[in-house]
């Protein structure tokens, strides 16, 4: 009779707060390690792959002096160590450092309105893809094998081998430049306008992104659709509709938050990519703004930030996974 | 079961409607923002520039790329006109001492952006602000001794050494007046500064690369046709092409040549042109090089080897122009000395390393200007001529000078970009141009000869600047420290008529 039971129902969730704990905590503390290597991992790449800061800021007239006196002003004629020190010192403060490009600007000014971008391009693609992926995934598994389920498929897998740059100028030469209805790239002034900016590169991500998500949620309404209860239900004559919103999308949603989380990174990747074509000011432009600079505490900065952001993103889909199914738990 | 199917065709026929319905609100949405005006008036009194980078700062004296040097010339008072040197706030530049002192006359009445008078003072607080490092000056700066204001309205140069140009090196980017109260403090390059230039920065965010300049109310000159410049940043070189296409900016800053091919009839190319800039095939050849090239007769041959005609054709789309020699304002006729000629090449092989044929590793940067990869790829093709493998290797730029120092590189193609526009800087800054792409090195002490003709230049009167010129073109196709190949343009793209702004010189845009 077990079987006839839902995995995941949309009843609420009970957990005892002991098992509470351990589920949260676990996570957390996987977490706190990660951002801690990833610090030490950037700032020694950093170090190791670095140019000269004041070379690249003060252009090719400056003279070796100036240069010189330039990178003095910033310690980097300090001995590894002390850098070293002096960074994590920083970090314990919750100071990124001050740039090298922008002279005496905060790190944390310059990333932040980055990470806002980024993070809006981020979760958007996310929100569009599970909007997507959902009602197609489930329709392609009740039409197994049928032509709905071919042309889903068949459109998933042409997505899925659209490189991200070249889907982008695909969108901007066709949407923009041929249609004239959205900006070819550049950001808005305000909220509002910046949607209109958005609209492309979220689109462009939401193309190789969604595809993913249409798959899993195919693989597992068709599992769910066959199962027992679900036939029982339908046989008592419950409408198909309430039968998928009740039992089939609930199930859909671990394997999702399981994507979310590991296709975070490639995300963030992918966001890098479409702040280059769309000339976003995102976490991508200030990394390749910074690395054009050979600024250090910069590129440090989006690189640690991007390392929290993808460990948080597995964090609260392993929490959310946990609580939804007690078998993880 | 016609109920059922009746049932299913309107269901789906309400679905195909309401998607249509959906998509033809967001089109209609969408095209009520609109993406910018086509309308010529429109553009006249609004310029929208999408540069390539950012700017990383307000600071004249620590901004080293072109977006930074095009804002200082629009909002930041000049003595001097760049490039020619013609007099803006200074109104008389006279020179005594053999032109080591240079006494400079203010107009009258000059006025900072916020109505606060610009006085001598000013520009003696400045200048002492550049003297001290680190600045992006170089030695145009470096070359002033003293400055002081004898009166309100008159400023004394001293020089260490004579400079008969000074007037022009007055107009670096860097040598702009701010007030005296506020240069010298650390925040006044937090926000936008004031300063003299025909334009104020209204509004802007650096780290976005968004900002909005409007004209200067008490700008000393007559003010421009254009209103209001509004500038973004796009990285990616399509990207600011669509946008100029699609009407959302009428002014997109470097393009490269390989999108420039059917371009619409509405947009036009502005060739930007650096004074004393050039590509250049680098050699290690400096002190300590144990490289093939450290060989004059091989330099000589690779100098004969290569195929300017073709590089400027075929690699850079015909937009630059064969180089032969150092790239004088007045370009020297030298093209004998660097013509192509492969039989006389392999002749200057005989006996060397590369006798019996040999291989050159050459550092492909790909990421710093969109010149360099397709003429070292036209480079290798050139050298397979004459028995010489090219091995390239990609190098990013930023970690450039980490490789250089060592043995394990041959050449690199490069460009220069000169700060000024003298004889005497064109001079210095090509021959040595090795020093910014492979710091520390130099390569005058390799040739002690040209570094000797290269300080004469410096002091020389007009009447013998032409002599020694010639002496410099001379000695340089004998030692050949680097190949010239070819003069260097960047390619801006308008929408917007030549009678609003014409081909920038350099770094500074021109705004009729």
């Amino acid at each position: 009779m077990a079987t006839l039971q839902p995995i995941v129902s949309s009843r609420a969730i009970r957990v005892p707060r002991a098992a509470l704990y351990r589920v949260i905590a676990a996570p957390i503390l996987k977490a706190l390690v990660v951002t801690a290597l990833v610090a030490v991992i950037t700032f020694i790449l950093g170090k190791l792959v670095l140019g000269d800061p004041g070379r690249a800021v003060l252009g090719t007239a400056a003279s070796q002096q100036s240069v010189d006196a330039f990178n003095a002003n910033l310690g980097l004629d300090d001995p590894f160590p002390v850098q070293f020190a002096h960074y994590f010192g920083g970090l314990l403060h919750g100071d990124l450092g001050t740039s090298y490009a922008y002279p005496g600007t905060p790190v944390w000014s310059l990333v932040w309105p980055a990470l806002q971008v980024s993070a809006s391009v981020a979760i958007l693609t996310v929100i569009v893809s599970v909007l997507l992926s959902i009602p197609l995934g489930v329709l392609a598994a009740q039409r197994k094998r049928g032509v709905v389920d071919y042309l889903v498929r068949g459109a998933s897998l042409v997505a899925l081998s659209i490189p991200w740059a070249f889907a982008g100028l695909v969108l901007i030469i066709v949407v923009a430049v041929k249609a004239e209805v959205l900006p070819a790239g550049g950001w808005g002034t305000g909220p509002m306008s910046n949607l209109r900016f958005l609209v492309l590169p979220v689109g462009t991500l939401t193309i190789n992104l969604c595809p993913v998500f249409v798959r899993a949620v195919r693989e597992r309404a068709a599992v769910v659709l066959d199962e027992p209860h679900v036939e029982a239900a339908l046989a008592r004559g419950v409408p198909k509709v309430w039968v998928v919103i009740n039992h089939v999308v609930p199930n859909c949603i671990g394997p999702l938050l399981t994507l979310i989380g590991s296709n975070f990174g490639a995300l963030l990747g992918g966001a890098a990519i479409v702040d280059v074509v769309f000339g976003l000011p995102g976490l991508g432009k200030a990394l390749t703004s910074a690395a054009a600079t050979s600024d250090l505490p910069v590129m440090q900065a989006v690189a640690l930030l991007a390392g929290i952001f993808v460990t948080l993103a597995n964090v609260f889909a392993e929490i959310a996974q946990r609580l939804l199914d007690p078998r993880l738990r | 079961m016609k109920i059922t199917s009746k049932i299913a065709h309107r269901g789906r026929w309400k679905t195909c409607a309401a998607s249509a319905a959906v998509a033809t609100s967001m089109l209609a949405l969408a095209a009520c923002g609109g993406t910018g005006s086509s309308d010529p008036a429109a553009a006249t009194s609004v310029l929208k520039i999408v540069n390539e980078a950012d700017i990383g700062t307000f600071d004249p004296a620590l901004n080293g790329n072109t977006e930074g040097h095009r804002l200082d010339y629009l909002t930041y008072g000049y003595l001097t006109k760049f490039p020619d040197g013609t007099p803006e706030l200074a109104q008389a530049l006279k020179p005594t001492d053999g032109n080591k002192s240079w006494t400079v006359t203010l107009r009258p009445g000059l006025k900072f952006s916020d109505g606060s008078p610009l006085t001598s003072k000013d520009v003696v607080a400045s200048f002492e602000r550049l003297l001290k490092p680190p600045t992006n000056t170089g030695e145009v700066v470096e070359n002033i001794a003293s400055v002081t204001a004898p009166d309100p309205n008159t400023v004394l140069f001293k020089l260490r050494q004579p400079d008969v140009a000074f007037a022009k090196s007055l107009a670096i980017n860097s040598a702009a007046i701010f007030p005296a109260a506020n240069v010298s403090s650390g925040s006044f390059f937090k926000t936008p500064p004031i300063s003299a230039g025909p334009y104020v920065i209204d509004k802007g965010d650096l780290a976005s690369g968004s900002y909005t300049l409007t004209q200067n109310p008490n700008y000393w000159g007559k003010a421009a046709s254009v209103k209001e410049i509004d500038f973004t940043t796009v990285n990616d070189g399509g990207t600011r092409l669509a946008q100029l296409e699609s009407g959302q900016v009428n002014y997109a800053k470097s393009i490269p040549a390989s999108q420039l091919k059917g371009l619409p009839s509405n947009l036009h190319i502005n060739k930007v042109a650096f004074p004393g800039s050039m590509i250049q095939l680098l050699l290690n050849d400096g002190p300590g090089s144990s490289s093939v090239t450290t060989d004059p007769k091989i330099r000589q041959a690779i100098n004969l080897a290569v195929d300017r005609e073709q590089i400027a054709k075929v690699a850079l789309s015909g937009y630059m122009a064969p180089l032969y020699g150092i790239p004088w304002a007045d370009p020297s006729k030298q093209a004998d000395a660097f013509s192509r000629d492969t039989t006389k090449a392999k002749q200057l092989l005989q006996g060397t390393a590369c006798a019996n044929g040999c291989t050159i590793k050459l550092l492909n940067i790909a990421d710093f200007n969109w010149q360099l990869p397709p003429v070292s790829q036209v480079v290798q093709q050139n050298l397979k001529d004459i028995g010489i493998n090219v091995e390239l290797v990609n190098q990013p730029s930023a970690t450039i000078g980490k490789v250089t120092p060592s043995d394990d590189w041959d050449g690199m193609v490069g460009d220069t970009g000169s700060a000024l526009m003298t004889d005497s800087s064109v001079a210095r800054l090509s021959l040595t141009s090795f020093q910014w792409w492979t710091e520390p090195a130099n390569d005058l002490p390799m040739f002690p000869e040209l570094a000797s003709l290269e300080a004469k230049l410096a002091s020389a009167p007009a009447k013998k600047a032409a002599a020694v010129r010639g002496q410099i073109d001379t000695e340089f196709a004998k030692e050949l420290p680097w190949i010239p190949l070819t003069n260097l343009y960047f390619l801006d793209v308008s929408s917007v008529p030549a009678s609003v702004v014409e081909s920038p010189i350099g770094w500074r845009l021109n705004l009729k």
